[in-house]
């Protein structure tokens, strides 16, 4: 066991380093991270507010203080766009920004998931499918226009025919106005999640006559004077910088912009990045690989933040056409014995993160833990004689597809499983081919995240026969369900009586544990590097940076 | 005839390396009277260029190095002179025109410029007035003036050594060092450059040394003549004294070497084996190995001083040495 | 002269089809599908296939490959970006500039450091300067690119503050990635100088100046440092296309918004008219600037001249080999 530890230690060792050292593809552009979009989108598991620690921010009562200073984030790669629900387009660093200058209906505190008022003062179910907004009437648009419910059905509207296969508009019938400060959208899911989803920043409001004068849905989307939120939009010089300026018009007068600007700038190399904070050109190096980001834990001179953002990563095991032994429960009980979950947990988060102990994340309003540590324990001699049992006594070999990023966790378990006799292939095609081989199915083992926080209609979605035997596709996944547990995840996404929603999403893990359809892996960490004298770091969802909560 | 120009005397030059040491110039002693011409002979090896770049003050740095001796130009010995001052004498004092002339001059510079150049650094003047003078010398070896302004490689093998002629000429020198002026050039021209250098030599009364293997140029061009073997001067004298007289055994070899039309001969008569390596000189005389004439003394006898038959024809051999012979 | 210009200029018509080939080629085999990557995985399969047949991935390569090729020949049009829409050629010629200001910079800080420390190590050979002047510049030639730029990064900018550590929103932006692609041509410049100043140096016509009285600074700077040079000038063609080479990191790792990142971008975007047309446009550049350093030898060298007048080198193989 000792032994264990230690290899476990030496490998996570290792590991960091030669992420450290491919840290500039890793970081490169995109990817690293469209592939992240891809997974979460193709997941359909997009989740919100995070768990940060760190909660203050510009509505702090203790800082309502408007600066001269300027802002600099250093982001890895360059938007192609700012306003992406125009494009069908989500990208990571067009959310971050849009989401400072965009300003949407509700806003999620991100200690409680509570929703809060924000454009709207009030909402009400009117039936399962219809939400009732009431609205600001204080609120200035970027072009001097007052803000009215007319501008949220022209937004709805674009989100539905702009951005319908994305979660931004498939979920939405439309949007009509009752009165001029009073709107109705209409939902195609029983979803009362959809409401805290509002709060994303794929939902931002915006009015019809100030895109068509900003160059309409097309030149929008490159020169975005659009929206009412603390910051609006200054210059966009192409692959050098975007800059936003504060929004003097701002309705919460309190808590306007802290910034005179925020600029953001595109360096793919993540050490660079980090480095540019260092020297105090930057204020914030976003998306630092974990790895990397650790080396700086102890820093004096910058201060490094680990954050979770509700995704916890699992490994599926193949139950689907192509599957092999993994489609055997005696097999796929024999491997979660056989691993060393506080090992992979160590790696995948250079020793930041803990393994998980449920299928959903702690941060959710749902968490109940279902494994004991006992259980998550290595117990070796009990998966080979299950292994035996299913006739795989002179052992097996199985294959995991998984991008490069993924190789250090995977070379855990490929010493973990070795040792009860079973040879792991890893796998690392390129971005392209992995989503296919993902799609298809071609794999026996692959790890993929699932996050978790807002109960969206598109959450557990390896768990769905629409994905599963219907039109739509996941990326990972078992590809196979049963008609309870789709039923059940259902219900936890139409479930109306949130008292009753921990003890639902306790019977979905339950059937998963039962049939071991995967084994919970860690909470993703994302991490990133910020000046000393910056304080409010906060993030969105899917671990977005807030750069609005931000002052010094 | 009067004073001499040039007085060299006990000439030691080595070359070292890490390797070995090279005795190049073995105690050589001559001098020049002003106006004349000295032809240099010898073959390849012999030592004759490596006495006009120690005159020169050019031997390769590092390598090159003058062990013992002097070399006198009007009186002042050269070798104590600092590099700042000897570049006041190169060019000015001193020319040297070198064996090749087609890469005697620098490709990317006009030939004007290459003669305005030496004009420039020893004489007070302004580029415009060194560019004339440049162009004066030019049609002094018979080159078109308008042609200062073409690069070398726009020149012929033979207009080229006139360039460096002119160039040499260019300050008027007291003392002009000719090496090999000719070798390179075609036969017919060669009679031309010879026939400009005496006119030359003779319209400005400047002294030359003559740098040569052909026998038929000192002939027809010198007044004095030295015969060089192995870093040794082994003969010495005037023109006359060598051509109708020689003495020394190497120097009748080099006469039966030459091609002559009086003599009806099946083949040409070849001085018989190599140069001496003068990294390893034999014992005694040093042509001891190759002479025709050989005596029991030769190896065993310290090497032959020099002999002078009289009027100053000067021999380095044994056998006039009677008292050696007879011991 | 004009011929020759003209001949140089139609070498670039079987470059650039070879260069589009061959990229071409590579992107009908490299896995991943262009429509899927612009509609994004939300995207139905019958979108995916309407916009295949939009961008005309259905044809088969050959024809693609003409259109391809026709459409830069007769509208200079280099196709759009998958990414943003936007025409290549729009995207890239800023870009161009900024890295053309890099490069030129770069190469000019390699060639003078380089070509100083040749003509040190030249003038002092087989001294201990001449050592240490090998040493260090096999250093900046043997350390990758990156990593002189990150340790540059960490002494200028993040303990020195010197300069901006990323971005090029000043003009301190620009000199850590000249100073880094600079540097690591330093050795190739120092080696060409030095074995070009010995030789030279070696020459009978510098012999002819040293008896003319000359002094050796003058002939060195003079007589030998012009010959020296044209070996140099010949390479600095090939030092621009590995200047632009090492553009494509640096440029990543400094955040500059150059060529060089674009491509880089391009590639791992799956964004093939940019990496098409960024590499062709590149060849292109290659191309004129070789021929222009070729015309440019005529400056320094006369001897070329004629040779190049002429119109051809029949007439001067003779006379150069007689030189």
């Amino acid at each position: 066991m000792k032994l264990k530890k230690m290899t476990a230690l030496l490998l996570s060792g290792m590991m960091a380093f030669s992420l450290a050292a491919c840290g500039g593809t890793d970081a490169n552009g995109n990817s690293g991270t469209e592939v992240k979009t891809e997974t979460t989108a193709e997941t359909e598991a997009e989740t919100t507010e995070t768990q940060t620690g760190t909660l203050s921010a510009n509505s702090d009562p203790a800082n309502t203080k408007v600066t001269d200073e300027t802002l600099r984030i250093g982001l890895s790669s360059e938007p192609s766009t700012l306003w992406g629900a125009a494009g069908g387009k989500t990208e990571n660093e067009e959310q971050i920004i849009n989401a400072a200058f965009l300003d949407r209906l509700v806003d999620v505190d991100p200690a409680t998931n509570e929703v809060k008022p924000n454009l709207a003062t009030k909402w009400e179910w009117i039936d399962d499918t219809h939400c009732k907004f009431t609205l600001r009437d204080d609120v200035t648009m970027t072009d001097g226009t007052p803000f009215v419910a007319d501008d949220v059905v022209y937004s709805v509207n674009t989100w539905v025919t702009k951005a319908a296969n994305s979660d931004t508009g498939r979920f939405i019938v439309g949007a009509t106005a009752d009165d001029e400060h009073t709107v109705t959208i209409e939902y195609n899911v029983v979803a009362p999640g959809m409401l805290a989803m509002m709060a994303w920043a794929n939902f931002g409001i915006v009015s019809e006559d100030e895109v068509n004068a900003a160059g309409g849905l097309e030149g929008v989307q490159k020169n975005p004077l659009i929206g009412s939120g603390k910051y609006k939009f200054k210059e966009w010089k192409s692959g050098q910088s975007i800059t936003l300026e504060r929004n003097d018009n701002y309705w919460n007068k309190d808590y306007k912009g802290y910034f005179k600007e925020i600029v953001f700038t595109f360096t793919g190399d993540a050490a660079a990045r980090e480095m540019a904070v260092e020297s105090g050109d930057s204020d914030v190096a976003y998306e630092m690989p974990v790895s990397q980001a650790a080396t700086f834990a102890e820093s004096e001179a910058v201060s490094t933040v680990f954050y979770s953002f509700g995704q916890v990563s699992h490994l599926w095991y193949n139950m689907g056409e192509k599957a092999g032994a993994t489609k055997d429960l005696k097999v796929r009980q024999a491997i979660d014995k056989a691993l060393d979950f506080d090992a992979i947990a160590q790696v995948a988060t250079a020793g930041f993160g803990q393994a998980a102990l449920a299928y959903m994340d702690p941060s959710c309003s749902y968490y109940t833990e279902n494994y004991t540590k006992e259980e998550r324990a290595v117990d070796i001699d009990g998966a080979k004689a299950l292994l035996k049992e299913a006739g795989y006594a002179d052992g097996l070999e199985l294959n995991a597809i998984c991008l490069q990023d993924g190789v250090p966790v995977f070379t855990v378990i490929q010493a973990n499983l070795a040792e009860v006799g079973i040879k792991l292939n890893i796998n690392t095609p390129d971005t392209a081919q992995f989503v296919g081989g993902a799609f298809g199915g071609d794999y026996d083992l692959i790890m993929v995240g699932d996050n978790l926080v807002t109960r969206t209609p598109a959450i557990v979605p390896f768990l769905r026969k629409i994905n599963v035997n219907g039109p739509g596709k996941v990326i990972g996944g078992p590809k196979y369900t049963t008609d309870e547990i789709d039923a059940a995840i259902a219900t936890l996404i139409s479930e109306s009586d949130e008292s009753k929603l921990a003890e639902q999403a306790n019977k979905i893990d339950t059937m998963i544990k039962e049939q071991t359809l995967c084994s919970n892996g860690y909470s993703e960490l994302k991490a990133s590097i910020l000046a000393k004298d910056l304080k409010g770091f906060g993030s969105r969802e899917r671990g977005y940076i807030n750069v609005t909560t931000l002052y010094k | 005839m009067s004073e001499n120009i040039l007085s060299v005397k006990n000439l030691v030059i080595h070359y070292e390396t890490d390797e070995e040491v090279v005795e190049a110039v073995n105690n050589i002693s001559f001098d020049l009277k002003k106006g004349e011409i000295l032809g240099l002979v010898g073959e390849t090896g012999a030592g004759k260029t490596t006495t006009a770049l120690g005159i020169m003050g050019l031997l390769p740095t590092r390598v090159g190095h003058v062990i013992q001796g002097s070399i006198e130009l009007d009186g002042e010995n050269l070798l104590e002179k600092s590099p700042r001052e000897m570049r006041k004498v190169r060019g000015k004092k001193i020319s040297m025109i070198f064996q090749d002339p087609m890469t005697a001059l620098n490709p990317v510079k006009t030939v004007g410029d290459q003669i305005a150049e030496v004009v420039l650094l020893h004489e007070r003047c302004s580029r415009a007035e060194a560019m004339i003078r440049a162009q004066k010398m030019l049609a002094m070896v018979g080159i078109v003036p308008e042609r200062y302004k073409d690069y070398p490689h726009q020149f012929s093998g033979g207009m080229k050594q006139r360039i460096v002629i002119a160039i040499a000429l260019a300050c008027e020198p007291e003392l002009l060092i000719a090496d090999e002026p000719t070798t390179a050039l075609d036969v017919t021209i060669q009679a031309q450059i010879l026939d400009m250098m005496r006119k030359l030599q003779k319209e400005h009364n400047t002294s030359m040394i003559l740098i040569t293997h052909d026998l038929g140029v000192v002939a027809e061009m010198c007044d004095h003549c030295a015969v060089m073997y192995a870093g040794e001067l082994v003969e010495y004298g005037t023109v006359e004294d060598i051509f109708d007289n020689p003495q020394h055994p190497y120097t009748v070899a080099l006469y039966k070497s030459i091609p002559s039309l009086d003599k009806d001969v099946d083949r040409l008569h070849v001085v018989p084996g190599m140069v001496t390596d003068p990294s390893n000189l034999p014992s005694g005389c040093s042509f001891s190995d190759r002479c025709d004439k050989k005596g029991d003394m030769c190896n065993k006898h310290e090497a032959p001083g020099i002999v002078d038959l009289g009027n100053g024809h000067l021999v380095k051999c044994l056998k006039y040495k009677p008292e050696v012979e007879e011991k | 002269m004009l011929k020759y210009i003209l001949k140089r200029i139609l070498y670039l018509i079987p470059i650039l089809i070879g260069v589009s080939a061959i990229i071409f080629a590579l992107k009908t085999v490299t896995p991943g599908d262009p429509a899927r990557q612009i509609l994004g995985n939300d995207a139905t399969e019958e979108q995916v296939q309407e916009k295949r047949d939009e961008l005309g991935l259905n044809d088969p390569v050959l024809v693609q490959y003409v259109n391809y090729v026709g459409g830069i020949v007769t509208r200079g049009d280099f196709g759009d970006s998958y990414r943003t829409g936007e025409p290549i050629l729009t995207e890239i010629l800023p870009r161009l500039l900024t890295s053309a200001k890099i490069t030129l910079g770069a190469v000019m800080i390699g060639a003078i450091i380089g070509v100083l420390l040749g003509i040190i190590s030249a003038l002092k050979k087989y001294t201990w300067i001449d050592s240490v002047v090998l040493v260090i510049s096999m250093f900046f030639q043997s350390v990758p690119e990156f990593v002189v730029a990150l340790v540059l990064i960490m002494i200028l900018a993040v303990k020195l503050h010197l300069l901006p550590a990323t971005g090029i929103t000043t003009w301190q932006g620009y000199i850590m990635p000249m100073l880094c692609i600079g540097l690591s041509a330093v050795a190739g410049y120092t080696r060409i100088t030095r074995s070009s100043m010995l030789e030279v140096l070696g020459e009978d016509y510098i012999r002819t100046a040293r008896a003319k009285g000359q002094s050796e600074k003058n002939i060195t700077y003079h007589h030998a440092l012009r010959n020296a040079m044209i070996p140099v000038a010949q390479s600095l063609g090939s030092n621009i296309g590995n200047a632009i080479g090492g553009g494509m990191v640096l440029e990543t790792v400094f955040g500059v918004p150059g060529v060089g990142k674009y491509i880089v971008d391009a590639i791992t975007q799956r964004n093939y008219p940019g990496v098409l047309g960024g590499a062709l446009i590149i060849a292109i550049i290659l191309t004129l600037i070789n021929m222009i350093v070729d015309i440019s030898f005529v400056l320094i060298d006369p001897r070329l001249k004629t040779t190049i007048i002429s119109g051809g080198a029949k007439k001067m193989p003779k006379k150069m080999k007689a030189a």
